[in-house]
């Protein structure tokens, strides 16, 4: 009997240990996968064993994955041989440009250079060095910001940026200083003063961008946003660090401070609304604007940086660091930038923040921003490389979910207030907001305006917020959330309450579409499918844009039943060969059953 | 074409290795079996061939690349012949180790030990995930394709005139690194392989795969102890050390710290072998005549250390008070044997240093004279930029940074503080964790001290963070062993044997 228990308690024992062992190898697994997966990542991003051992190396220039690999390429295939450049990274060209001619930043035969003390002695002593390109890498070394150098490639009369990939940017200087105007807009100027006036009323003299022209009152709350790391972005409002002053001198500033806590971003930003969004309803005229120039004087001390957000007509955008510099110094340090527009661009913003995880506290004064027009009128010369931030649209977080809850009506059901924008729900719109507040006793203030939908209430916490599409089912404010669609609202803090904006462009930004100056071409778009009863189904048309990533067309909802086949004609850039269809689908959510898509076929009309 | 210049490159490194150990046999240090001293020779193997070419560029310049390749490869073919009672040593021993690998495949012995073959099954998947990567990546890093440069042209000169180069050439190339030039000659030496004489980076992704090897080897050798825990034991560091994603990421990138990084390891590997040695000799009274060879072994070994990279001029410091600390010896071998170690060293690899000092009046120097302009304020710009900017952020992200991303830098720091610290006693006890722990202690000193004092030379660059790597893996799975096995034995209700 004994041996016996013993032989089961070696048994369990056993399988036990067995058990563990199994348990130890999987959490061992489970440690080291991160390298796996990194390696694979790298993998993924860059097979090129063919160009390894075939001796074709500089093929992965052309890989958008390596930063900067396009600029060289670039200055490979379309700069003169014989030219000379000035370099703030050597790395690439020694290996890939090895009979090209440089001077390097950190050559000690320049060191005289970082003695000059105007852009106009820097551009001469370049010249008389002869160079004719400036090569900088996705960040600006203190050998650039800290000499005139910085001024110099900022400058749209001494120098053209030709291109730019991931951050690496590659400037012609210019033979002659080549005559330019700064176009006046309220892109740059009276839209941002807007935004950080908080709605107070000034008036703007200049294209300053923080000439406020007359004091705000210190402290005044909405003149900043902050970006919080894993909150919504511009989720916040308030008085985080920064504050209008006025300098002794009786001009305006701004002073920025930020704590010490990786990726808080306190953000100067022009025009209104999230930076998802084009700043006004005002597009640039792209025969007349060709970069955008800015000019900021600092003094402090942090790691201060500026975004050039340039925004198409069809709701795409993208984003670029244009200057990075720490500052260090009591006496006001200028710099100049710029940054050159693709050609898709519409509508442009400045933002003007912190960088880094350190903490900071800078006075910024006396800035500028302007939008360029050279007089010389010579074509747009940017060549067009590298990816964008994709535009996202919320197609894909668009869950039909059959047999679910039907959270509208429900909402509707409960005397609720629902909000419906007529004709923009029904015709134009994806999207109408369905406001539910947490107290159906609590007061509720709406106001419906040209430019956008604010509703107030008390912030006892937290509100509900159901979006529904024409012809989907509803989308609740987790979905929204959780897919990362949150900038369709904007929501801040307003004296006891909580404010969430409706930025109109939202509804109107998939329909309204300027023409492009590409050529457009038709596609079709058919779809074969079997449903049990009556339904509609939507769909978007996804395809890659150079410099934009992704565009997305929205194609609209066709009803089918039974065995039937809905198609869609629509309108591409000629040179879009693929297209990524996205179709949703939705009933009147009382229906349950199965859907069955057999074929999915894009054809385009030459 | 490259399949014949890929053997010939690493044949080139076998054979060198083979004498090493055959020499290494010959004198019955760092190991009396043949196919551990061929283990241990396996990380001297290319730099060694990296130190001759050194000498010989710096002696006899600008000579036929043949001349190099025959003049360094020659005596490495010889020393088989003339020790061939050491040779057949090695090779038997070698011989004996395959066939006992060979005897691990069988599904009976994996099923008794599923845990260590999970883990080596496991470590077998990352390390040819790495190979793969090492052979199709291209180069893209900054600091690799400028050491590949340099080496091109170290290498179409067959000198060293032009290093460091701290006065730009006609096209503009400019490149004041003071390091020991190991890296750039292990690279020349792997173009002097290509055929047609291209330069290209086919070639020098083997030493990439060698070092990552040799690391894995090595790393073996250190945690490996007879019986199952003792394979259990190697696996969890040999998974641990591919598993650090910052590590592999160095490795695919082809940087040099996957170079310099087990080499450090191994003078330490080679300094705990010695003190074995010793404290085994001081029973029967053995002295000084009988720790010189294994002395200045080890010295030769640190040495290469050294060659390797600047910090490896750490290594020195790591090795002799490793020994001095260590060793249960009289007061008088407790300074000439460090002596001895610190002489031989110091004869192989202070070549460059003595050769900085005269020429920068420093022997290692981290600047560039527009760095020191007061106007350019270079290490200002790098402290923001590294997130370096004040005391809380040093700490953090320079001495700490190990503790501060696990998902880049793996889990090993965290198991080494948590698991070193439950078993510490049990770790103690054991004598090469002792030497590890010392080398892991002196490195975060110095890397402490320098920081508190504002030079941050040390903590400013993550990659020198990684030096201990090894160490730190090393703790982690002696700690986490310690771990299995004590709860291995509740489960079982009765203690272990092995």
């Amino acid at each position: 009997m004994f041996r016996l228990i013993r032989y089961f308690w070696d048994v369990v024992a056993r399988r036990r240990r067995l058990a563990f062992q199994l348990a130890v190898v999987f959490s061992a697994a489970l440690l080291v996968q991160g390298t796996a997966r990194q390696a694979l990542g790298r993998v993924l991003a860059f097979s090129y064993a063919g160009a390894v051992w075939g001796l074709e190396e500089e093929r992965v220039l052309s890989n958008s994955n390596f930063p900067g690999g396009r600029v060289v390429e670039y200055i490979r295939n379309e700069t003169p041989e014989g030219s000379r450049y000035l370099i703030y990274r050597q790395a690439e060209f020694a290996y890939y440009l090895p009979d090209r001619s440089w001077i390097y930043d950190f050559d000690p035969k320049i060191i005289d250079f970082y003695a000059l003390e105007t852009p106009e002695s820097a551009f001469n002593y370049m010249q008389a060095e002869s160079i004719d390109y400036v090569f900088v890498p996705n960040y600006m070394p203190a050998t650039l910001y800290n000499s005139q150098m910085v001024n110099v490639i900022g400058d749209p009369a001494l120098a053209t940026e030709l291109i730019v990939h991931e951050g690496f940017r590659l400037y012609r200087l210019n033979a002659e200083p080549r005559a330019w105007e700064c176009v006046n807009s309220g892109m740059l100027a009276e839209a941002f003063q807007t935004q950080i006036g908080a709605r107070t009323a000034f008036q703007s003299t200049s294209q300053s961008l923080f000439d406020t022209g007359q004091p705000f009152a210190v402290g005044a709350p909405y003149y900043a946003y902050l970006r919080r790391a894993g909150l919504r972005p511009n989720s916040e409002i308030g008085a985080y660090g920064a504050r209008a002053i006025r300098s002794a001198g009786g001009g305006s500033e701004i002073y920025m401070r930020w704590p010490r806590r990786t990726e808080d971003r306190v953000m100067l930003v022009t025009g209104e609304g999230p930076t998802f969004l084009p700043p006004s309803e005002e597009r640039l005229d792209r025969n007349q604007v060709q970069a955008v120039n800015a000019t900021i004087e600092v003094r402090g001390e942090g790691y201060v940086e500026a975004w050039l957000w340039e925004y198409t007509a069809d709701g795409g955008w993208g984003s670029r660091r244009i200057f990075d510099a720490v500052v260090q110094t009591d006496e006001p340090q200028r710099f100049e930038m710029q940054g050159s527009l693709h050609p898709e661009t519409r509508a442009v913003r400045l933002i003007i923040t912190n960088g880094g995880a350190a903490a900071g506290a800078v006075t910024i004064s006396d800035a500028q921003g302007c939008l360029v027009s050279y007089s010389d009128g010579l074509p747009d010369e940017r060549a067009i490389v590298g990816s964008r931030q994709n535009v996202q649209l919320p197609t894909s977080a668009l869950e039909f979910e059959p047999n679910g809850r039907d959270l509208l009506a429900e909402a509707i059901e409960s005397q609720d207030l629902t909000l419906a924008l007529g004709g923009f729900c029904s015709r134009l719109s994806w999207f109408c907001p369905v406001i539910r507040p947490p107290d159906p006793d609590a007061p509720l203030l709406m106001q419906i305006d040209s430019a956008s939908i604010e509703l107030s209430y008390p912030d006892s916490g937290g509100f509900y917020l159901f979006m529904r599409s024409p012809d989907t089912g509803p989308m609740t404010w987790a979905q929204c959330r959780a897919s990362q669609r949150i900038w369709l609202l904007d929501r801040f803090p307003f004296r006891d309450g909580t404010i969430v904006r409706l930025e109109r462009d939202v509804l109107s930004r998939f329909t309204a579409n300027e023409p492009t100056r590409a050529s457009m071409r038709l596609a079709r778009l058919e779809v074969d499918v079997d449903v049990p009863f009556n339904s509609v189904i939507t769909a978007f048309a996804h395809w890659d844009r150079p410099g934009f990533g992704r565009a997305c067309a929205y194609l609209g909802p066709v009803t089918v039943s039974g065995n039937d086949t809905a198609s869609w004609e629509f309108e591409v850039p000629v040179g879009v060969n693929e297209i990524e269809p996205v179709l949703t689908y939705g009933n009147d959510l009382s229906n349950s059953g199965t859907i069955r898509i057999s074929s999915i076929q894009v054809a385009f009309e030459d | 074409m490259i399949a014949l210049s890929v053997l010939s490159l690493v044949g080139s490194y076998q054979v060198t290795i083979f004498g090493v150990a055959v020499v290494f046999q010959r004198c019955g240090f760092p190991a009396k079996n043949g196919a551990a001293n061929f283990v241990l020779s396996w990380l001297l193997g290319p730099i060694l061939i990296a130190w001759l070419l050194w000498i010989g560029f710096k002696l006899v310049p600008s000579l036929p690349k043949e001349a190099y390749m025959i003049g360094i490869l020659l005596p490495f073919i010889a020393i088989p012949l003339v020790f061939r009672s050491a040779a057949q040593a090695v090779l038997g021993d070698l011989r004996a180790l395959v066939a006992q690998i060979y005897r691990h495949f069988s599904w009976r012995v994996i099923r008794r030990n599923l845990l260590a073959s999970g883990l080596f099954f496991g470590a077998g998947i990352l390390f040819f995930i790495t190979i793969y990567n090492i052979a199709v990546m291209p180069v893209i890093a900054s600091d690799p394709l400028e050491y590949a440069s340099l080496a091109r042209l170290i290498a179409e000169q067959r000198s060293l005139a032009n290093y460091p180069l701290d006065s730009s050439l006609e096209g503009g190339f400019y490149a004041r690194s003071s390091h020991p030039p190991a890296f750039h000659l292990m690279i020349a030496w792997a173009y002097f392989f290509e055929p047609n004489e291209v330069y290209s980076s086919r070639l020098f992704r083997f030493i990439q795969v060698h070092y990552l090897t040799g690391a894995l080897l090595v790393m073996f050798y250190a945690a490996w102890r007879p019986g199952m825990t003792g394979y259990i034991q190697a696996g969890f560091a040999v998974l641990f050390l591919l598993g650090t994603p910052f590590y592999i990421a160095l490795v695919t990138a082809f940087h040099i710290d996957p170079v310099r990084i087990p080499l450090m390891f191994l003078g330490m590997v080679i300094v705990y072998c010695l003190l074995h040695q010793m404290d085994f000799a001081r029973k029967t009274s053995a002295g000084l005549r009988e720790a010189l060879v294994p002395a200045l072994i080890t010295g030769f070994s640190v040495g290469l250390g050294m060659f390797a990279h600047s910090i490896g001029l750490l290594l020195v410091f790591f090795a002799t008070s490793a020994y001095f600390f260590l060793c249960r010896q009289r007061l008088f071998l407790r300074f000439a044997i460090p002596t001895l170690i610190g002489l031989a060293a110091l004869t192989i690899g202070s070549g460059q240093f003595i050769e900085n000092t005269i020429r920068f009046g420093v022997p290692l120097h981290d600047t560039e004279p527009v760095w020191e302009l007061e106007s350019v304020d270079h290490q200002t710009d790098v402290r923001y930029r590294r997130d370096l900017a004040d005391s809380g952020q040093r700490l953090g992200n320079g001495l700490l940074v190990w503790f501060n991303n696990s998902v880049l830098y793996g889990q090993a720091h965290w198991l080494a503080l948590v698991f070193g610290l439950v078993f510490f006693r049990s770790l103690w006890r054991d004598p090469a964790s002792r030497v590890y722990a010392l080398a892991m202690f002196e490195f975060y000193f110095v890397a402490a001290i320098t920081m508190v004092i504002g030079i941050d030379m040390v903590i400013k660059n993550i990659r020198y963070m990684l030096t201990v790597l090894p160490f730190v893996v090393y703790v982690a799975a002696i700690g986490v062993t310690r771990a299995y096995v004590s709860i291995d034995q509740i489960l079982l209700g009765r203690s272990r044997s092995t």
